[in-house]
Parts: structure tokens; sequence; C-alpha cells
């Protein structure tokens, strides 16, 4: 009780030395401090202090600190944020990213149309098969391919 | 000493950005219910950037800072997380919030320095170097030395309370708000920063009227 009695008039001096008490609310808070000595006294020693206001008083910041300020700001009004530039540079890069990769993956299927289309040979696989038919056309190829099929799998192991 | 904060450099951009970037802000100012922050920024700089400076040259005195370089990095910041700010609250206070975040970051990191050796602090030349920045304009000049010294010895968190409620004229409401701490908190803990100063000053030398 006493704690909180000493708190409010605490609070009570404070509002008394910045003028937001009445004359009646002052003598009220007055004939209250009795009671605590130590804050009668803090109460009358802070009611003698000097303004703080004066002892700081002349303080002006230099004419130039101010035009170096609003130079800054001027800069700094013209620095856009990350939506800004997203926005900006979006349509212009990425649009052009975007054609650039299309134009490329389309030429490739032109290129190689295996590449997307599985069922579909492509040119390689169809000159090499080419390229086996001819071989079975010529007969020295036939015999030594024969020749070396006997080698592998004589008849008698295959039972032919 | 003074120790140069930050050097921003600003790239410059192409002028198709920088119409895109002009038309988004008016856009900001199209959609906004009362007025744009940005622009009410803007507008009030010439008005609050002495203040901030103000306020952020009697927390950082005698520690070295340079409250110019902070004070801009103050409105920088406020103008790049424009965005961020929550128009239930007024910009100075918002200011505030930054100028006090930015200054005991800057303090804490040139203590860390001190201690690792890479800076070094010279208290009297530091002394008198603060003290050109403030001119004597009166007869107590020997009073407003001894007051300031009193509040640079202060710790950062009761310092600053002093500073925005005696020296900046914030409101309690206000500095709760900077504070994330409620009204009476601020009030509690002003009287007990009050009171360390009174201490302060008491130790070193200071005799008032009574």
């Amino acid at each position: 009780m006493k704690i909180d009695q000493r708190k409010y008039l605490e609070i009570q001096i404070t509002e008394s030395l910045d003028g937001q008490l009445s004359v009646e609310e002052q003598k009220t808070l007055e004939q209250q401090l009795h009671q605590f000595p130590d804050l009668l006294e803090n109460y009358k020693a802070l009611q003698t202090m000097p303004p703080i206001t004066k002892a700081f008083s002349g303080i002006q910041p230099e004419p130039t600190a101010f035009r170096r300020l609003q130079e800054k700001l001027n800069n700094l009004q013209n620095i856009p944020g990350f939506h800004d530039l997203l926005l900006l540079y979006f349509k212009r890069y990425v649009l052009t990213g975007v054609f650039l990769v299309a134009l490329i993956l389309l030429s490739l299927r032109f290129m190689e149309p295996s590449l997307f289309d599985p069922a579909k040979p492509a040119p390689g696989d169809q000159q090499n098969a080419i390229e086996l038919e001819q071989l079975d056309r010529i007969p020295e190829y036939v015999l030594i391919n024969n020749l070396t099929n006997e080698l592998q799998f004589p008849r008698n192991q295959t039972g032919q | 000493m003074m120790v140069s904060v930050a050097t921003i450099t600003v790239p410059a951009y192409p002028k198709r950005l920088q119409m895109l970037f002009a038309e988004k802000n008016k856009a900001v100012v199209q959609e906004g219910i009362t007025s744009n922050p940005m622009e009410e920024l803007k507008r009030q700089l010439p008005e609050f950037y002495p203040r901030i400076y103000r306020a952020i040259s009697a927390i950082t005195y005698g520690s070295g800072l340079s409250a110019e370089d902070l004070t801009q990095d103050t409105f920088l910041r406020a103008f790049n997380n424009i965005s961020d700010f929550n128009s239930h609250s007024s910009i100075y206070t918002w200011l505030h919030r930054i100028a006090r975040n930015i200054t005991l970051d800057a303090m804490r990191r040139l203590k860390i320095r001190r201690r690792i050796g890479l800076a070094y602090p010279t208290a009297d030349s530091m002394d008198q170097m603060t003290d050109d920045t403030f001119p004597a304009s009166d007869d107590d000049q020997e009073a407003n030395l001894l007051l300031r010294r009193a509040i640079s010895r202060l710790p950062n968190d009761k310092k600053v309370l002093i500073i925005f409620k005696d020296l900046q004229e914030l409101t309690y409401a206000e500095i709760g708000e900077i504070l994330d701490i409620p009204e009476g908190t601020v009030k509690s803990r002003l009287f007990k920063a009050r009171i360390m100063l009174k201490d302060e000053l008491m130790q070193s030398g200071y005799e008032h009227e009574n």
C-alpha cells in the first residue's frame, strides 16, 4: 500500500514540476509528502533545478548540412524498390528470354525430330539401317558373316 | 574527436525508373486518406530538422559522435521507411523514435569500439569541442556547462527521457509511444531520472539558489 502511495506521489511530483497540477492539487501533494520526508526533500530540490532548455539553447545545425540532406533525399526518391525494378525489367528481359528459349526449342525440333517424337527414327538411325541393307547384298560380306556365325555357334552344338 | 557514422552514396538511375518512382508516389498521394506522409515529412522538414538535431546533440553531448551525421541518418531512414509510418501517430513523434534508435545504436557501437581499442576518447578535448557548438548566450555559462555534463553522465535511457520531456517538450503520451511504455511509467521513470540528474549536478559542485 505504502509502495503504491509512494509511486503515486512520484508521479504527482513529476506532474507538479511540469505544471500539470492545479494550486489545490499542489497543496494536497505537499501535505501528503510530509509522510515521506525524502520525497519532500527531492521535490524541493527539483523545483530549483536549472532549466535544460537554457543549457542547450542556441544549437543550430549548419546550413550546408540541411542542403546536403535535401540533395540526398532528392537522390533517394529516385531509387526504385525491387517491385519497381521487377515491373520495369520483366517485359523487356523476361519476355525476350522466353521468346529466345522458344525459338531454340523449335529449331532443335526441326533439326532432331527424334528428340520430340520417339516413334520416328532419327536421321542417323535410318542411315545405319540403309547401310546394313546394302552390306547384305554383297556376297563376300554374307560369306564372311556366315563363317563368323559358324565359328561362334557351330551347328553340332546348336543342334541344327 | 568527431566520429563519422555513415556515408551514403546514392547511385544514379535511368530516367525511366525515376519517372516510374514519381508515378508511384503520385499514386500514394491519391490513395492517402488525409495526406501523404512523404509529402508531410517533406513539407515539415525545415521545421523538424533543427529540433531533431537539437535532441541528438543533447543526447550525444560529450560522446564524440557527430550529431549532424546522426540527424541526416535519422531523416534518411525516415524517408526510406515512410511506408512503415503509422498514421495514428505524428511524424514528429515517429522521427524522435528513429532518432533515439539511431543515436543509442551509434553510442553503443562507439562504446564497443572504445572497449576493443578502435576508438580513443579524450575527455578534455571532447568537452571543448562539443562546448563550441553551444554558444554562451547568457551569464549562466558555468551552470549550463555543469548541467550539460551532468546530463551526459546519465544512463542513456534516463538521458533520453529528460531530453525528450524537458528539452523537446514532448507530452507523456508521446514519450510513452516512442518508448513503448505506459504514461504512468513515463512519469515514474522521469521522476527517477530527474533525481539522478539532481544528484549528478550536486556531485559536480552545482549549488542551487535555495
